[in-house]
């Protein structure tokens, strides 16, 4: 399992430079079956990233720009008037398809996020009635621009907890940023050359493998009193709901599969916190590492 | 259940409700059995109003507002089991839990003796467990172990602060709670009872001084019934008047422990005095209370000698008082032993020849006489009875020839107790007497009963070897009735020794006692030492149950935790509450010459806490060498 964790991490790290930790990220949210958010200002590799992934794992891939005017026919597909056999006929919008990349997702209109957001969760389309079932696997990864850009509608908390992780790419390091002016990482590996590493089947089995992960009983209780201290320490407006609490352990599983052990440490849990906890807190990214430092120090370990 | 338990066994054993508030508490117990085997519904809010109405109905009918305290008890038994049957949910269920523990105290008011305090004990084990097993849903068996042993740490608490806190002397005193079971009666009339000394209940403990002067025969005097009206002797109001006559003490004072009698009398042989606070001597010199006796009471009797021996008119027209034309037979012979004898002893050895001559015979279970000249009948054609037959017709027939006399009732003898030396008088010891007055000397007792029972003025009515088969029959179930059983009665004497133990030690642990007991361990700093002992107990208890909690925590860490938070001490930060691997980081950079130990110690701590492969023993054993080897060389 590791290896083949390992083999999708190395691969998308020569893609985009120096962001290991938050491809690993974006691995976990892929084994937990979640959708991921990434927030970030534009031109950070937020496609680049969406788009390597779905190379990496032989899927198909969509890329939708989300603009004022998207309607949400636009994603899910419409029925069209066949007029040969005198019938209405479904075409498929770009949300059948594996992976979806919903790009500025917060620059469309609310009516066409949350038609995107339901489809998420009830992973199946309604048009005219008819129910089409989405594909399998089905991944969302939505970018998100820093809300003080202008002509955003910001998704409501309530659509936040839809997204599994949240994670924000960032500025790259001076090395990596030098590698990527000098063009090194082109001539090494295009988007189109990345090799598919593993197949649906290897994909559904390392999904499986997630849920035996061994979370011991100090680790369970660890997660409880860091949610808890969300909610009882009068810090945050927010707090952490039951179905977060599902999401850490969960994800805690997964980033312990993709360092390849099959139990959890706490910092496992550490690891991945700030990822599952950042958007359901509703705190922006920028002062979320002071945040969850406050929360660590706060919280001692489980032993 | 426990109420309804309680319930049931204290109007069985008391017997002080009366059998229609016993059958109620019956119904409502099965009807509670019934909803639990779900045979039945539960009762809906309007048949819980009409039960309880009827309870009170039943209460007020059968036991009345004569006895205030049995009533109250009765109505608060009734109200507790009614809500017992209404509960449904846990909440209310813990409320009736709550009540018991103002229930049981009442069964104090009726009983205080070891054996209550026992089943009491047993009624709040109960209880707690009850409460531990619907909180908490534990196993009820464990439940019942926790109680327990929760009541028992308390014991020891209660035992220091009865010795050590301040008494203060009851403010109120319950009226009459005691229904009277007591052999004695202010009236008598012994023709009309056919059955005698029917209870073993203890009456009284006395602890005599070590001296030959007191030997038996032990009369104890308790009643003077000085008015004879046909039928029944009587006491006369003198009985509640202190004596005004000179006296002078004539012996050694000695001790006795009364069980409430809800009477004002008590026990003392021939003439007494006390010192004890509220005891009184009346006319008659034997003692009286105020109140009425409703708690177990010790206190100290010293003999007297009443020395104006005088008698007024009065008194002497009180005590040769005879209705006009009863008991011919009785009169006329007495007449003429009168006539035959020219002194009171001459007097009475014709009467005791009578007795004797035509073959009394000593019962406890003399045939009835219900005619009015009873004293005849008796005299002249049945010829068997006791104590109360005897002392009645002798005093009639020296009443009859003009000697002043008078019945005295009390009790006779009693079970010594040879280990702790007292005796147990018990109410089948009651027993009646005559005494006759001879001029310029005063009275003198006659026993008429013992020309024809002579044995019975040796010890105890149950050791009347004679009498057995009697005796027992009349006491029905009572470890008494096998006393012949060797065991039996070993179990018998034991639990009356540690009744003794417990009403001398505890129901009696007065203000007096405790302050001699105070000045005997604490010398000159008896008054202020006491309360500050009890304030450092407390605190100390306190510590205790606080270092209990806390090292109760530490225990249950495993061996791998509480090493390694022994190696995160080492670093002197609180590095135990990081991750394993940021400790790691933190110890390594401080101890660079342990890194490898350091690693290896973390693999396995990870191992035996994270993963789910538990460690084999070589490796526990390897990972408590490394934390025991890190930490000493750390320290060096």
């Amino acid at each position: 399992m590791n290896k083949t964790t390992e083999a999708i991490i190395d691969q998308l790290s020569e893609l985009i430079l120096g962001k290991e930790e938050q491809i690993r990220l974006a691995v976990v949210c892929l084994l937990c079956k979640g959708h991921l958010l990434i927030e970030d200002l534009p031109g950070m590799g937020k496609t680049t990233l969406s788009h390597g992934l779905a190379n990496v794992l032989g899927l198909s891939y969509q890329r939708v720009q989300f603009t004022s005017d998207l309607l949400p026919a636009d994603i899910t597909g419409s029925s069209v008037f066949n007029t040969q056999q005198q019938s209405f006929d479904f075409h498929p919008g770009p949300i059948f398809s594996q992976v979806l990349l919903a790009d500025e997702i917060n620059r469309a209109s609310p009516k066409t996020q949350s038609a995107l957001l339901e489809a998420m969760e009830e992973r199946q389309v309604t048009v005219d009635g008819k129910t089409h079932p989405l594909p399998e696997p089905f991944f969302v990864i939505a970018t998100q621009n820093p809300l003080h850009q202008s002509g955003t509608h910001p998704l409501p908390e309530s659509q936040l907890d839809r997204f599994f992780l949240r994670i924000s790419l960032g500025y790259p390091d001076e090395n990596a940023e030098k590698s990527l002016i000098l063009g090194n990482n082109l001539q090494r590996q295009s988007l189109s050359e990345l090799s598919c590493v593993l197949d649906l089947t290897a994909l559904a089995a390392l999904q499986q493998a997630v849920v035996t992960v061994n979370l011991s009983d100090s680790i369970v209780q660890y997660i409880i009193n860091l949610v808890n201290f969300t909610r009882y320490s009068g810090q945050f407006s927010d707090p952490l709901s039951p179905r977060a609490s599902i999401a850490l352990g969960l994800a805690t599983r997964a980033y312990a599969l993709t360092q390849g052990r099959d139990y959890a440490l706490p910092d496992d849990v550490q690891a991945v916190f700030s990822a599952v906890a950042g958007h359901r807190l509703n705190i922006s990214a920028n002062e979320l590492e002071d945040v969850v430092k406050g929360i660590f120090d706060n919280v001692a370990v489980v032993l | 259940m426990t109420t309804l338990l309680y319930g049931l066994v204290s109007t069985l054993l008391f017997n002080s409700f009366g059998l229609v508030f016993t059958c109620a508490m019956l119904l409502i117990v099965l009807f509670k059995l019934a909803i639990y085997k779900n045979l039945v519904k539960g009762p809906s809010e309007k048949m819980i109003n009409l039960l309880a109405f009827t309870i009170i109905l039943v209460v007020f009918v059968a036991i009345g507002f004569s006895n205030l305290v049995e009533m109250f008890v009765s109505l608060l038994l009734g109200a507790c089991a009614l809500k017992t049957i209404q509960a449904k949910t846990k909440k209310q269920a813990m409320s009736v839990q709550l009540l018991n523990f103002f229930v049981y105290p009442c069964f104090f008011i009726f009983s205080q003796n070891v054996l209550s305090l026992l089943f009491v004990l047993a009624l709040l084990v109960i209880n707690l467990a009850q409460m531990l097993w619907i909180e908490h849903e534990i196993e009820l068996h464990s439940a019942i172990r926790q109680a327990t042993k929760h009541l028992l740490l308390a014991l020891p608490l209660a035992a220091i602060m009865v010795v050590l806190l301040p008494k203060v002397s009851p403010f109120w005193q319950l009226p009459g709670a005691k229904k009277t079971q007591t052999g004695l009666s202010e009236d008598i009339d012994p023709f009309e009872i056919s059955e005698l000394s029917r209870s073993d209940e203890l009456v009284f403990r006395a602890i005599l001084p070590d001296n030959a002067q007191m030997k038996p025969p032990f009369y104890w005097r308790t009643l003077v019934h000085d008015k004879f009206d046909g039928k029944r002797w009587r006491i006369s109001a003198h009985h509640d008047v202190p004596l005004q006559a000179p006296y002078r003490a004539v012996g050694e004072s000695y001790t006795i422990i009364a069980r409430p009698s809800g009477k004002t009398w008590l026990y003392n042989l021939g003439q007494a005095k006390s010192v004890t606070r509220g005891v009184n001597t009346n006319h008659f010199g034997t003692l009286f209370m105020q109140n009425n006796l409703s708690s177990s009471m010790e206190y100290q009797v010293t003999p007297i000698h009443v020395t104006g021996a005088g008698m007024v008119n009065w008194q002497y027209r009180l005590n040769t008082a005879l209705p006009e034309e009863i008991n011919p037979l009785a009169t006329a012979m007495a007449i003429r032993w009168d006539n035959a004898t020219d002194n009171t002893a001459d007097f009475i050895e014709q009467m005791k020849q009578y007795f004797i001559e035509h073959r009394f015979r000593y019962s406890l279970k003399p045939a009835r006489i219900s005619d009015r000249d009873s004293i005849d009948t008796f005299l002249t054609e049945t010829r068997e009875g006791f104590c109360g037959h005897y002392a009645a017709s002798a005093a009639f027939m020296l009443r009859a020839a003009g000697i002043p006399a008078r019945l005295v009732s009390g009790y006779l003898g009693g079970e010594y107790n040879e280990e702790r030396g007292y005796y147990s008088v018990y109410q089948y010891d009651a027993h009646a007497w005559v005494e006759y007055y001879v001029p310029q000397q005063g009275w003198y007792r006659l026993d008429p009963t013992a020309w024809v029972a002579p044995d019975r003025l040796i010890g105890s009515l149950s050791e009347l070897t004679e009498l057995e088969d009697e005796f027992k029959d009349n006491l029905g179930l009572s470890l008494m009735t096998y006393s012949n059983l060797a065991l039996v009665n070993w179990v018998r004497l034991q639990i009356e020794q540690l009744d003794y133990q417990w009403t001398r030690w505890v129901l009696n642990f007065d203000h007096q006692k405790q302050s001699r007991l105070l000045r005997d361990l604490f010398g000159q700093y008896h008054r202020v030492l006491p309360a500050l002992s009890v304030f450092l107990l407390l605190i100390a208890m306190f510590v205790a149950r606080f270092w209990y909690l806390q090292r109760k925590q530490l225990v249950k860490l495993p061996e791998a935790v509480r090493l390694h938070h022994a190696i995160c001490k080492l670093a002197g930060k609180e590095l135990h509450k990081l991750t394993p691997s940021q400790a790691l980081l933190t110890l390594k950079s401080q101890y660079p010459g342990l890194s490898r130990e350091l690693e290896e110690f973390n693999q396995y701590f990870i191992k035996s806490r994270f993963s789910q492969a538990q460690l084999t023993k070589a490796e526990a054993t390897r990972m408590k060498a490394l934390g025991r080897l890190i930490i000493k060389k750390a320290k060096k």
